[in-house]
Parts: structure tokens; C-alpha cells; sequence
């Protein structure tokens, strides 16, 4: 288990080391710069601020300066913000797209898991139908349509709730739907497929055999099982759902950490875009090394041997 | 123990009658994996329907430009923001461009992106699970530690910084999407590779003197085809799907070349005051990624009857 936990942890940050440099390069190599998109800037004074920010400089050096400074934490201050780190920036935005990801996982993970459930027990039935019906649409109806869909009907045509910016719980309620219903649809498939499998093994059939009843077959037996490859999905779902969803972000105008990676990518800022890209990695490397972990501790059948 | 005779003659046979004489030929034609395959395949409602679908799709996005009075990008300042009416199928957008010819014009950069977005992953994938499995040692090991590497890091932020380095056309979003998805089906590959390399097929091929090159296509992949096939299948929609995601972010496919994603973009910004513009095509492309979500379902299980439930 040792062994397992130091192999995972040199993977995590090579992967790490690798994504920043990789990323490091690409946008290097990149046509333009930052100083371009603003208002027409003469050539000289670009040149001007490229040698300020150290931006003439061999891309190696610049490299080795960046990664050292990112070892101290410091991701350098953005371009389109002037005067702002990209951590005070992160560390802004990051608490909204959390707090809506957390809204949303806290709707779709009950829901989803219940209406998987459901499908499962009733298998072939009406109720079943219904849920997979639901699941399939949710997973093939994109969430802007989803999202759009919502604005129309609860905005435009009924003006019952605030579609855009974020400045409290109603102005939350239609993205967390949006953001939800990806959620629900595929844990819906997940855990109605898992139920199914679960249903056929050797231990249920035991279970049965020595007499339990309905109730506790499924709640000690199906349903414990059934959990392992939801809490395997949980980590990257949970990472991917905290970051925010840049669709969602941008649909509803809301200040979130991925509505500012997809401007800081339009706007070309190089230190935004490099500093929010190794943020969203380290997040989900560390949401996958727990999830990792956390499996061989839940089921016994897998304990990590090498 | 006494050996027992058996004592025989002549009485004991009888002739066979001439119809008996093909007793032990096989009659039924055999049927091999891919034509079981189809018959399981098109029994199954759910899946003729969405290969319907998806045929009436690609049909109409390649006849309707082709047909259509208008040009797709072809502005008309007279006729902007119509409604669906006789001469404007789907009506107009801000520019006055048909969207009827628009949206199918842009279902085949859209579908386009689906079948290549599906078949270039895969083809890596099987090219470099392909080798890590036959290999093995330390190659296995180099290419494994890679795809860990890989998939721990954040897809579409990747995706969006590719299509910084290649452009927004329809041939960047493919590529992008090819450099990130072929993890999971060269992981499927060699896992299926390594469980056949020494099976007595294989073996037998070996022992004949059969070459690398001629054990891994003519024995090992086509016996992981299947597999990949799924995997083809459920990546179409994905392809699809983040296609319009970028296009709606504004880092995809640009006016005026236009594909679902694109129209949705446009879509989005008019919706308050010409929510055609953007329900028409959402329909559309919701309809394809249901056909082809169930579809994938389907030939899943039509592939592998284990795995129906």
C-alpha cells in the first residue's frame, strides 16, 4: 500500500510537471501576443512591454524562471487585469464556481443515484422506462440547450427568476438545474447498469438463500456494492464539477473560474491561461490520487498488491 | 479384466438411403462475427430507428446545399430575422442567411467532425495499444506511464489550448479532439492484445513463421475491432457535442462558415427576441446526439451479448 500510494504520488506530479511545461511551450509558440488584442498599440511600445514582462527572452530561461517562481507559488499577475496575481484572480473566482458545483452535485447525486435505483427495482417496468428515458436525454440534450431552454421559458416568457450574474440564491437556481442534469443523467445510467450487475452475484444469491428480506438484500447487500463504481467516478466528477462549467459559466454571466479561463484564452493572457490550465490539473490529479486510494480501503477484493 | 469382443457382421449395418448420404454437411451457411453482429443489430427497434435518423441527417445535409435556392453564407439585408415561413423553411438570421440551408450546411461540418472525430482517435489507439500489448516490457511500461499522464489531465482545457496552436476550422477541432481522446481505446487494445498474444491461434501463426506485422493485423487487430467499434460508436457523439461547446465559447468554427455549434452561438446571443434562431437548431442537434447516444448503446450490446443486461 505504501508502495502504491509513493508510485501514484511521483505519477501525480510528473503529471503535473508535464501539463505545465507542455502547456508552457504551446502557448509560447503561439501567433500574437497579449499586448495585440488590446487597443492598437504601437509596434514599438509592445516590443517595450514584451522586454518589461520578459517576454523577449530565449522561451528556455523563460520557462526556468516560471517554473521557479511557481514552485514558490507565485504564478505571476495577469495581463488583461493589470496590477492582479493570478492567484488573488483564482482565489476569487474559484469560491463561486465551487459554491455552484457543490449546489449541483448536492441536487444531481441524490436525484441520480435515487432514479437509478428506481430502474433498477423496477427493471422492464414503467417506471424504468421512464428513467432511462430521462437519462438518455439528459446525456445527448446539451446543458447550453438545457440552460437556454430554462432562460426562455423562466426569464423571457414568465420573468420568474434572474438569468444572468450571480448575486444570491435566486439568481442560482437555474444554473444549478443546468449544471445538475448532466449529473443526474449519468449516474442515473451508471448506477441502474451497476444495481443490474450487482443483482446477479454469487452473494446476493446467498443473501436470499439464508432467508433475508427484500429490504435487507438491498440496502446491505445490492446497494453497498452497487456504491464502488459511483465512488470511483466521484473524484474527477467532483473535480470537473467544482472547476465550473465553462458553458454554464458563460451562459448565465457568471463570474466563475471558467468564465475567466475562456476570456483569459481569448485575450491570449499567457499568465492567466498557463496559471488557470495548472490549477485545474492539480485539482483533479489530487481528486483522482484520493479517489485511488479511497477505492482499496472500500473494496476489499481490490487491495492494491503492487 | 477379460477384453471384451465385439463380434460384428455384415447384418449389422444397413445401407444409408441416398438422401441421408449429406448427413454430415453442413447446410446452414455460417454466419461470421460481423453478419451475427448485423442480425442482432437491426432486430433491435430502438437501433433501426436511430440509424434511421441518422441516415435522414446525413442525407439531408448533404442534398439540401446542394439543392437550396440560397447559399449558406449568402447575406440578404432585405429579409433579416424572419421567422419560419414559405420561402425561409427555418427563416433568417441577423444576416438574412437561410437558416434552412445553414443548418444543413452546417450538419455536415457538424457530422463531419462526428465520423473523423471518431475514426482518427481510434486509429492511434489501436496503433499504440496495438504495440504496448504486443511488445510489452519496456515499451508497455513507457507508453502505460503516458496514458496515465494523459488522462489525468483537464480534457477540454486541453482541448481549448490546441485549438489555440491549430486555428478554429473544422480540421483543428478534429485534431484536437484526436489528440485527446485516443487514450481509452489504446488502453482497451492492449489489454485485449495482451490476453490473445498467447492463445494457440496466435501461437500456431508464430510457429509458422509469421512476421510482426502479419500476427498484428492479420490476427490480433482485427480481433480487437470490436471493441473499438463501441468505442467508435459512443465517441461520434462527443465529437459532436464538443464541437458546438467551443463553437458557443467562441473558440470553434466562425462566421461564416457554420456548423450546429456555430448556429447555437449565434443562437444564444438573438434568443430573447428570435428564440427560432436558437431552438431550431438546438432540436437538431439534440435529435442526432440521442440517435447516436442510443445507437452506440445498441451496437454495444449488439457486439458483445454479455454485456446486455
Amino acid at each position: 500500500m505504501k508502495r502504491y500510494i509513493a508510485k501514484r504520488l511521483v505519477i501525480s506530479v510528473i503529471t503535473i510537471w508535464a501539463l505545465a511545461t507542455f502547456s508552457f511551450f504551446l502557448l509560447k509558440t503561439l501567433p500574437g501576443n497579449p499586448f495585440q488584442t488590446e487597443q492598437l498599440l504601437k509596434p514599438e511600445i509592445q516590443e517595450k512591454m514584451m522586454s518589461y514582462y520578459g517576454l523577449d527572452k530565449p522561451y528556455f530561461e523563460q520557462y526556468l524562471t516560471y517554473m521557479g517562481n511557481l514552485l514558490h507559488g507565485d504564478m505571476g499577475y495577469s495581463f488583461k487585469y493589470t496590477n492582479r496575481s493570478v492567484w488573488d484572480i483564482i482565489m476569487q473566482t474559484f469560491p463561486i464556481s465551487a459554491d455552484l458545483g457543490l449546489r449541483s452535485l448536492a441536487i444531481g447525486y441524490p436525484v441520480g443515484l435515487l432514479l437509478g435505483t428506481i430502474a433498477a427495482r423496477r427493471r422492464g417496468k414503467k417506471a424504468d422506462y421512464l428513467c432511462v428515458l430521462i437519462s438518455v436525454l439528459g446525456v445527448s440534450v446539451p446543458n447550453f440547450v438545457i440552460g437556454s431552454l430554462l432562460q426562455w421559458v423562466f426569464g423571457v416568457k414568465t420573468g420568474l427568476l434572474p438569468i444572468a450574474q450571480w448575486k444570491g440564491f435566486s439568481y442560482s437556481i437555474l444554473p444549478t438545474i443546468t449544471l445538475s442534469i448532466a449529473t443526474i443523467a449519468s449516474l442515473t445510467r451508471t448506477m441502474r447498469a451497476s444495481m443490474l450487475e450487482v443483482e446477479n452475484q454469487d452473494y446476493m444469491k446467498t443473501a436470499k438463500a439464508k432467508g433475508l428480506g427484500e429490504k435487507e438484500i438491498v440496502w446491505r447487500h445490492q446497494l453497498r456494492n452497487a456504491m464502488i463504481p459511483i465512488v470511483t467516478g466521484l473524484g474527477p466528477a467532483v473535480a470537473t464539477t467544482l472547476m465550473g462549467s465553462f458553458i454554464v459559466e458563460q451562459l448565465f454571466s457568471i463570474p466563475g473560474i471558467g468564465k475567466h479561463f475562456t476570456e483569459s484564452v481569448q485575450a491570449l493572457d499567457y499568465t492567466m491561461v498557463l496559471g488557470l490550465t495548472i490549477f485545474f490539473g492539480v485539482f483533479l490529479v489530487a481528486a483522482n490520487f484520493i479517489v485511488d486510494i479511497l477505492y482499496g480501503i472500500i473494496d476489499p477484493r481490490i487491495r492494491i498488491t503492487d | 479384466m477379460q477384453k471384451k469382443q465385439v463380434e460384428l457382421d455384415l447384418s449389422d449395418f444397413t445401407r444409408l438411403l441416398d438422401e441421408e448420404k449429406n448427413g454430415e454437411e453442413i447446410v446452414r451457411p455460417s454466419t461470421s462475427f460481423w453478419r451475427d453482429f448485423a442480425r442482432r443489430l437491426f432486430t433491435n427497434k430502438a437501433a433501426v430507428v436511430s440509424l434511421t435518423v441518422v441516415a435522414i441527417m446525413v442525407v439531408l445535409s448533404i442534398v439540401i446545399p446542394l439543392v437550396s435556392p440560397y447559399q449558406y453564407d449568402a447575406n440578404n439585408l432585405m429579409s433579416i430575422n424572419q421567422g419560419p415561413s414559405a420561402s425561409h423553411w427555418f427563416g433568417t438570421d441577423t444576416l438574412g442567411r437561410d437558416l434552412w440551408t445553414r443548418v444543413w450546411y452546417g450538419g455536415r461540418i457538424s457530422l463531419a467532425i462526428g465520423f473523423f472525430g471518431a475514426i482518427f482517435p481510434a486509429l492511434i489507439g489501436v496503433v499504440i495499444g496495438g504495440i504496448a500489448g504486443y511488445f510489452g516490457g519496456v515499451i508497455d511500461m513507457l507508453i502505460m506511464r503516458v496514458i496515465d499522464v494523459l488522462m489525468c489531465v483537464p480534457q477540454m482545457v486541453f482541448v481549448i489550448l490546441l485549438m489555440l496552436k491549430f486555428g478554429n476550422g473544422p480540421v483543428a477541432i478534429v485534431t484536437s479532439f484526436a489528440l485527446i481522446g485516443w487514450m481509452g481505446s489504446a488502453r482497451n487494445v492492449r489489454g485485449l492484445v495482451l490476453q490473445m498474444k498467447n492463445q494457440d491461434f496466435v501461437n500456431a501463426s508464430r510457429i509458422l513463421g509469421a512476421s510482426h506485422l502479419r500476427l498484428i493485423f492479420k490476427h490480433l487487430i482485427p480481433n480487437t475491432l470490436g471493441i473499438v467499434v463501441v468505442g467508435m460508436t459512443m465517441s461520434v457523439p462527443s465529437a459532436i457535442f464538443y464541437e458546438a461547446t467551443l463553437s458557443i465559447l467562441g473558440l470553434g468554427i466562425k462566421s461564416p462558415l457554420t456548423s450546429w455549434g456555430q448556429l447555437l452561438q449565434l443562437g444564444v446571443q438573438n434568443f430573447k427576441l428570435y428564440a427560432y434562431q436558437l431552438f431550431i437548431p438546438a432540436v437538431i442537434l439534440s435529435i442526432t446526439l440521442l440517435a447516436f447516444n442510443i445507437l452506440g448503446d445498441r451496437v454495444r450490446d449488439a457486439l458483445d451479448p454479455k454485456l446486455r443486461n
